[in-house]
């Protein structure tokens, strides 16, 4: 492949990108709507976990304080906060209707065009979140305790975390070929980053045994381990997560091309 | 006598709605049961990890694992009753602007209850039998206790249904609110699982009022532990003030409502 081909490559993909980030923010109030649920939210966590705290009986749980404690699940909020139309639904959408068939036979990758499309509409809904809960998180429980090369390093894993949600999501979705609705199972994906990726009850809160099992799970690869790596700035735990991430991205891209192979020949069978 | 007829047709509405859109449902039956068994799943696992969360802090406040289960029990069911048979109310705001209110106000039916029990969204009721198992393992299965839980259940869902019909009504004064209809009824949901003794100050003034919470579910759980007339008058009164207050600000706003002029096949 030569420069000249990567360069068009990069600009078509580059386009993709800037259409779902303009698209995004075409409704710029619509994004701004959301402020106040974050601002709740750390709100009820500086109350909830200061009583948490207080009963706990020091100053510090798990090594945390309430101020990192807030800001460690805040951040988690922050960073696995479901976007709508998700990607399993776009999918499943362009399967019912039939536009399925006509898209993948358009002049770029179908995976790579939504896997684009997906952070264009990621990014400026998870910056307004992130700045909205950081302000709320500075006048409540005070500065970020957060270095900025470690905060730099965590956005690698952010990266990382966010392509595994986009592959398992698009997987799901791709399942709407073979299954009536796969919706559910996105459904069911969604709730388990809810309930088991730390959205609710720090993972660090749990019996040693099952934080190890919920840590190398993908659902605390969105958010919690980003969160907890940010918080602790301990790099031998950036280096497992990464590791873990790199392993699940890789199992996943495996999975979602698989079906995808397979999921074509069922659309050039039926006629799309 | 008008009364009771008029009372028979409106039940027998719904339970023709309800019956046609359960069996639309079942159509699909794998998709059916596979959407129910993974809402329930997901419900239990939630229950385990607050389980988890109550051996590291016994007590918050005074509040303790039994409360959350107890909470959740009611919460849940009445939540879930509301998500499956009342779908359009959580989506009023939508249905409003997109003009989609046509076809009932079209319709010979009583227009509230028509465009609540128009549309069924079977897969929530996963959270119904999540709550009723809860109930079961908490023991305390004597006749009065039963029907005393389906009681709080529904007073749960008829605060709940009011507040969903409240904000969505709110649509025909001001315009464009779906995002803030979705954001509330997204709060409800979300904030539900906290134990209430643990806030203060305007947090808590703020579930007693706009975010009711307190209402949905800490006043029902607790009289499902320890039976209070008094409680169970508030929670009577505060329900059937909320219903009639949004039922009032419903028919006021519809007569404002403006058709969408959308074109829909319905089959």
């Amino acid at each position: 492949m030569t420069w000249s081909v990567i360069c068009k490559k990069a600009c078509k993909y580059g386009a993709i990108f800037a259409t779902g980030y303009q698209s995004r923010t075409a409704y710029i109030a619509d994004l701004l709507s959301r402020m106040p649920l974050i601002m709740l939210r750390v709100w009820i966590s500086t109350q909830f976990y200061g009583v948490a705290l207080s009963v706990w009986g020091g100053a510090r749980f798990g090594g945390y304080t309430l101020q990192t404690l807030v800001y460690l699940i805040i951040f988690v909020q922050v960073f696995s906060w479901q976007n709508h139309p998700r990607i399993a639904e776009v999918i499943t959408e362009e399967i019912q209707t039939g536009s399925f068939a006509y898209t993948i036979n358009r002049p770029y990758s179908y995976i790579f065009f939504h896997y684009c499309s997906y952070f264009g509409q990621q990014i400026p809904a998870m910056v307004l979140r992130f700045l909205s809960a950081l302000a709320a998180l500075i006048f409540l429980v005070g500065a970020p305790p957060i270095a900025p090369g470690t905060f730099c390093a965590g956005l690698i894993l952010l990266f990382l975390g966010l392509s595994l949600d986009f592959f398992i999501s698009f997987s799901l979705g791709m399942l709407s070929l073979w299954l009536e609705n796969a919706l559910a199972f996105d459904t069911l994906y969604q709730r388990m980053l809810l309930f088991f990726g730390g959205h609710y009850i720090p993972l660090d809160a749990m019996p040693y045994h099952i934080r190890i099992v919920l840590e190398c799970l993908p659902f605390a690869q969105r958010g919690y381990s980003i969160s907890r790596f940010m918080m602790n700035g301990s790099f031998s735990y950036f280096f497992i997560t990464m590791a873990i991430q790199i392993t699940w991205i890789c199992i996943m891209i495996f999975v979602a091309h698989t079906l995808f192979k397979k999921g074509q020949k069922n659309v050039s069978c039926s006629g799309g | 006598m008008f009364h009771v007829l008029a009372a028979k047709k409106r039940i027998l509405l719904i339970k023709d709605l309800i019956s046609a859109n359960i069996r639309s449902a079942m159509e699909y039956r794998t998709n059916f049961f596979t959407e129910i068994s993974v809402v329930f799943i997901v419900d239990m696992g939630l229950l385990w990890l607050w389980f988890i969360f109550f051996k590291e802090f016994p007590s918050l406040k005074g509040w303790i694992f039994l409360d959350t289960a107890n909470l959740l029990a009611v919460s849940w069911a009445g939540f879930a009753l509301v998500d499956t048979f009342a779908v359009n109310i959580a989506r009023l705001s939508n249905l409003i602007i997109e003009g989609g209110l046509d076809y009932y106000l079209l319709s010979p039916q009583p227009l509230l209850l028509h465009v609540t029990f128009g549309k069924t969204l079977i897969k929530e009721i996963g959270s119904f039998f999540s709550a009723a198992t809860i109930f079961i393992i908490l023991g305390n299965i004597t006749f009065s206790h039963v029907c005393l839980y389906i009681l709080l259940i529904l007073l749960s869902a008829l605060t709940y249904y009011s507040c969903l019909l409240l904000v969505g009504a709110l649509t025909l004064f001001i315009g464009h609110i779906e995002r803030v209809g979705n954001i509330y009824e997204f709060m409800l949901l979300n904030l539900i699982f906290y134990p209430q003794t643990v806030f203060s100050g305007g947090l808590k003034v703020l579930m007693y009022t706009v975010l009711p919470i307190f209402f949905i579910g800490t006043v029902p759980s607790q009289i499902l532990q320890s039976f209070s007339w008094y409680y169970l008058g508030i929670l009577i009164g505060f329900s059937f003030t909320l219903l009639f207050i949004a039922r009032f600000v419903f028919y006021r706003g519809i007569r404002r409502y403006e058709s969408g002029n959308l074109l829909a096949v319905r089959l």
